[in-house]
């Protein structure tokens, strides 16, 4: 009996993210929405994601949508947000 | 900014194979660091990470836009278009990449793409302006100027380019209003040496360029490429300025 072929059996570990702490998920999912949605939503966007980031110090996604969100506040001149 | 470097640090922390950060870091690089090579690396490793990243397609397109490199800039905008054909962001910035190329025909065609998708879209009729601007075509360029300050209000980024128009189409006491209405405002500085190009008069545009640099002016990023400062980019000053941002 062979492998059936086009399988593999792994033989390597799968890192498989940790679900965040409540709390954070939804408001993630909030201020990534917000986003994504463009300029008028932006600051409200950075709101949400400072709120994940706060209810889940260890949450990474949230991190990165607070930098790109930030970033692009700045880059777009869209004014203080609360440096 | 400071708040985004300091987001971005403790993100790479938690993963340092964050594409989405490295590419929000590289931007951050060349629009305000003037780092040309570390943005480029972060944009690089961005993409080995993960090719399907719109924003990252984008970003890095908009900075190889203000370096002159426009094939390979449109490329990835147009990458980033293909993996997020809903934005209109992205249809905007094709369609100023395409206009700092001058390929003027292919820019309007896509600005009108992007405001035929969504007419509403008031941010489309300033490039659209622009490039007609920079085709020659006042008239049409200050009607989208109008139309864009009807639904969006009046402000620097659409005031200068208005302005630049104006003063190109004969309309000199207009602009020079708009000059007057600018001049107090906080980083205006592109868009009144916008007015002052299109005016004519290239030291005052030259001081307005100097005090965007100054004043950390993002869109300054855009000043060896930008069609409505080309009757300055021979001028010793704009040169010593374009050193300075590492352009």
């Amino acid at each position: 009996m062979g492998k059936t072929p086009g399988k593999r059996e792994s033989t390597t570990s799968v890192t498989v993210p940790r679900p965040p702490l409540p709390g954070a998920q939804e408001a993630y999912w909030r201020g990534r929405y917000l986003l994504n949605k463009g300029h008028e939503t932006r600051v409200l966007s950075i709101q949400f994601l400072e709120q994940a980031a706060r209810a889940d110090p260890q949450y990474a996604p949230a991190y990165a949508g607070l930098t790109t969100a930030c970033a692009t506040m700045a880059f777009h001149m869209e004014g203080d947000v609360g440096e | 900014m400071a708040k985004a470097r300091s987001a971005g640090g403790r993100a790479l922390q938690l993963d340092p194979d964050s594409a989405e950060t490295l590419a929000s870091l590289a931007m951050l690089s060349y629009a305000f660091d003037h780092d040309w090579a570390s943005a480029e690396r972060g944009f690089e490793r961005a993409l080995e990470l993960n090719p399907s990243s719109a924003r990252a397609h984008l970003q890095y397109g908009l900075g190889l836009v203000t370096r002159a490199k426009f094939d390979a800039a449109i490329a990835h905008i147009r990458q980033g278009r293909a993996l997020d054909p809903l934005s209109y962001a992205i249809g905007n910035d094709l369609a100023v990449a395409l206009d700092c190329a001058g390929r003027y025909d292919e820019s309007i065609a896509s600005a009108r793409q992007t405001l035929r998708n969504d007419p509403k879209f008031a941010f489309a009729r300033v490039p659209l302006g622009m490039v007609l601007a920079a085709k020659g075509n006042y008239t049409a360029a200050i009607a989208e100027f109008e139309q864009t300050i009807r639904t969006m209000g009046r402000g620097g980024w659409v005031l200068g380019p208005m302005g630049y128009a104006l003063a190109r189409a004969g309309r000199t006491v207009e602009a020079q209003n708009i000059v007057r209405e600018m001049e107090p405002e906080d980083g205006a500085g592109v868009a009144l040496a916008y007015v002052y190009a299109g005016l004519g008069d290239k030291p005052q545009a030259l001081d307005a360029l100097e005090r965007a640099y100054a004043q950390h002016v993002v869109n300054l990023n855009f000043m060896a490429v930008d069609p409505l400062l080309a009757t300055l980019r021979a001028e010793p000053r704009f040169l010593a300025l374009k050193r300075r941002m590492g352009l």
